[in-house]
């Protein structure tokens, strides 16, 4: 065996001495065979760590589109919806040719060839997954059930049946029974609800419920269209709106649109056309347990008021969902849901009387940072939120499933801290007050041994406003402290540019 | 309904994100396939893949919409790629960071083809072909990130065995991957 060889097999196992490495270069430089062998060697390497490591990280393209134009709410979700029609597309075309994905549509005449034998595997394997549906139905195999709405609210709030309801708790399909106050529920597929007890809902799908009893008011944001809420009488298709449901004790359901329109139909007979009835803003109509619309109309104080956001709050997309009272506790296992990101607003017009060393402060892309790495401060006003994620359990065929989702917030973002000592640290000045917080367990992101590849990925806009979340479900906890600027006080007034942001050496 | 790609182009010009977000559905396993064999890490490799078409949008307008985008998109990541290399070489390196810096030019300079991504996918099926012994030293190397003493004592074999026996492994996987392509281009 060639010095060479030998000499080339220890500098890829990362072992050669610094004598050996001396030797290795200068053979490079003056024989074109080793330095060829080394160039290919390398070529392999590299294709062997991406593929392991990277090769099938999803979230690329909404990355990407997340730099480009991150201006807006508006165009977070707009993005979120262009992704979604063009991994649909992607998806119809692979399921169109057993074995051949859509990457294989456009691959050079030479790997076309390659594909006919290929199937699907382990480098393309980010294709389906990117696919929500079939995410969910992954992780419920290898997890549980898969939870379909998270509860946002409570106000006195008494429940008698489906397991304890508390804010920030994720719920599977199932029927939950509300004594008395009111519950706000977070859809998986975006819809706000608020239910009023005495109530029973059945929750039967990401973007669809069952009141049998009881009364809710609706939210549908733009990307959630579709949400239906079904009575024993009628079934309320949201195209886009604000409405109000309730069932009375006989089975007549009212339904009241406060904004836009819904189409109310018949439960489960779309063979009587005549039945169909559109509701526009502040239309409302009752229907007998039969689905029969009478001409009474129902007095739209009657419903709870829809659960629209408030305009300080943060708006989410994707997986995220805000909580709009805090959970008692965040610590590891409280709160576990691998569909479910959770958000809520920690501490209001916080002053940061001393500098406070942040994980990044400035737009880009963040993939497994660690290091706390900025400073800001002091003299800042800041706002402060928790994204928390605590995934079941990681797939037991240790696929890599993501979530993805972002944040858009009213006020600049002065600081992200994603490292557990940081977290830490800033528990007593920046967190809740009222939550239990686990300083004990890791709770930062993590990040994969040698290389920074297949972890959690955050990206920050340019206007500073909008925060992209690609996070692994790997049955780690993450939290993440996102501090923004202050709308309140004459502290906050000045500009983000004006920060004292500075980097801090390593 | 899918358009084409010079349709996608030109709408992209006009402003159009969601023409744009397919182009980039579209490129990406070739851009990121290109730029993963040239970067140092697959952490790098994204975001400077990633930059690739930040640059295009930016640049989009410049671009004649009947020509096609891959070939572009590679000459964007060969330029950045260049940048990259030259803001991460050091001084004074070290004999081992020189290695790895001759080897990243020759894969930076190299003449131009389409290939990257038929290879990662050739490398793919090359994968699926190994042995099960050989299957777990890849598995312990590259998933689980494993240094060769460890992976030694893992799976109760000398080092200096080991080292070689990786190296051979990666050798014949070399070897699958040309075949494959020289097969696939014979039938093509």
């Amino acid at each position: 065996m060639s010095d060479a060889t030998t000499l080339l097999a220890k500098y890829f196992a990362e072992e050669l001495t610094p004598d050996e490495a001396s030797r290795l270069l200068s053979l490079c430089r003056t024989d074109e065979t080793v330095r060829n062998e080394l160039t290919q060697m390398t070529r392999t390497e590299r294709a062997l760590a991406w593929l392991h490591q990277a090769g099938d990280e999803p979230g690329f393209e909404s990355e990407v589109m997340m730099r480009i134009e991150p201006d807006t709410v508006e165009s977070a979700a707009f993005v979120a919806g262009v992704l979604a029609n063009v991994q649909t597309e992607q998806t119809a075309l692979t399921a169109g040719k057993a074995g051949v994905t859509w990457f294989w549509q456009r691959v050079t005449a030479a790997a076309a060839a390659i594909a006919l034998v290929a199937g699907a595997g382990l480098y393309f394997r980010s294709v389906g997954l990117r696919n929500d549906a079939r995410q969910i139905e992954t992780a419920a195999a290898a997890a549980s059930e898969p939870h379909v709405a998270v509860v946002t609210s409570l106000s006195e709030a008494d429940h008698t049946a489906g397991g304890p309801l508390i804010v920030g708790r994720a719920l599977p399909a199932g029927e939950y029974r509300l004594a008395g106050g009111r519950m706000g529920l977070s859809f998986a597929g975006g819809a706000q609800l608020v239910v009023e007890g005495p109530a029973q809902l059945s929750l039967l799908s990401p973007s669809r419920a069952r009141l049998n009893g009881g009364k809710a008011a609706a939210h549908v944001p733009e990307g959630a269209r579709g949400f239906t809420v079904e009575t024993p009488g009628v079934e309320v298709v949201d195209l886009g709106t604000e409405f109000g449901v309730s069932v009375g004790p006989s089975g007549v359901s009212d339904v009241h649109v406060f904004k836009g329109e819904v189409e109310a139909r018949v439960a489960g007979d779309e063979s009587r056309p005549e039945s169909f009835v559109a509701l526009n803003t502040s239309e409302g109509r009752r229907f007998a347990s039969d689905g029969v619309a009478e001409t009474t109309r129902p007095d739209p104080l009657s419903f709870p008021p829809p659960p629209a956001p408030a305009p300080d709050e943060p708006r989410t997309t994707g997986a995220i969902h805000f909580l709009r009272q805090p959970p008692v506790s965040v610590e590891t296992g409280r709160l576990e849901s691998n569909e479910f990101i959770l958000l809520f607003k920690e501490r209001e017009a916080a002053d940061l009387t001393k500098e406070t060393l942040v994980s990044f402060a400035r737009p880009g892309r963040y993939a497994n940072t660690r290091r706390l790495s900025a400073k800001i401060g002091p003299t800042r006003q800041v706002t402060s939120y928790l994204l928390h994620y605590d995934p079941l359990t990681r797939p037991a065929d240790r696929s890599q499933l993501r979530r993805e989702g972002s944040v858009t917030f009213g006020t600049p973002i002065v600081g992200v801290i994603n490292k557990q000592s940081g977290l830490n640290y800033t528990d007593d000045v920046l967190g809740h007050p009222g939550a239990i917080y686990d300083q004990s367990s890791r709770r930062g992101v993590e990040r994969n041994k040698r290389t920074d590849a297949s972890g959690d990925v955050i990206v920050m806009s340019r206007d500073r406003r909008t925060l992209h979340f690609n996070l692994a479900v790997a049955g780690d906890l993450d939290q993440i402290r996102i501090l923004v600027r202050s709308t309140s006080g004459g502290q906050g007034a000045k500009s983000v540019s004006e920060l004292p942001v500075h980097t801090v050496k390593e | 309904m899918m358009l084409d790609e010079t349709d996608l182009i030109r709408k992209a010009q006009q402003g159009d994100l969601e023409a744009f977000a397919r182009l980039v559905a579209l490129h990406q396993k070739a851009v990121r396939a290109c730029v993963a064999v040239r970067a140092g890490t697959p952490h790098d490799a994204d975001d400077i893949a990633q930059e690739v078409f930040l640059v295009a949008h930016r640049k989009l307008r410049e671009l004649d919409a009947g020509q096609p985008l891959g070939p572009w998109l590679r000459t964007v990541a060969i330029y950045l790629l260049r940048n990259h290399q030259r803001k991460i070489q050091r001084s004074p390196v070290s004999a081992v960071a020189q290695i790895a810096d001759l080897a990243d030019q020759a894969l930076i300079e190299e003449p131009r083809d389409d290939l990257d991504e038929a290879r990662m996918a050739a490398m793919h099926i090359c994968l699926g072909k190994l042995e099960s012994g050989a299957r777990d030293l890849v598995r312990l190397r590259y998933e689980e990130d494993l240094p060769l003493a460890e992976i030694g004592a893992r799976l109760n074999r000398k080092h200096s065995a080991l080292t070689m026996a990786l190296h051979r492994l990666r050798q014949s996987l070399r070897d699958c991957v040309e075949q494959q392509l020289s097969e696939a281009a014979a039938t093509a």
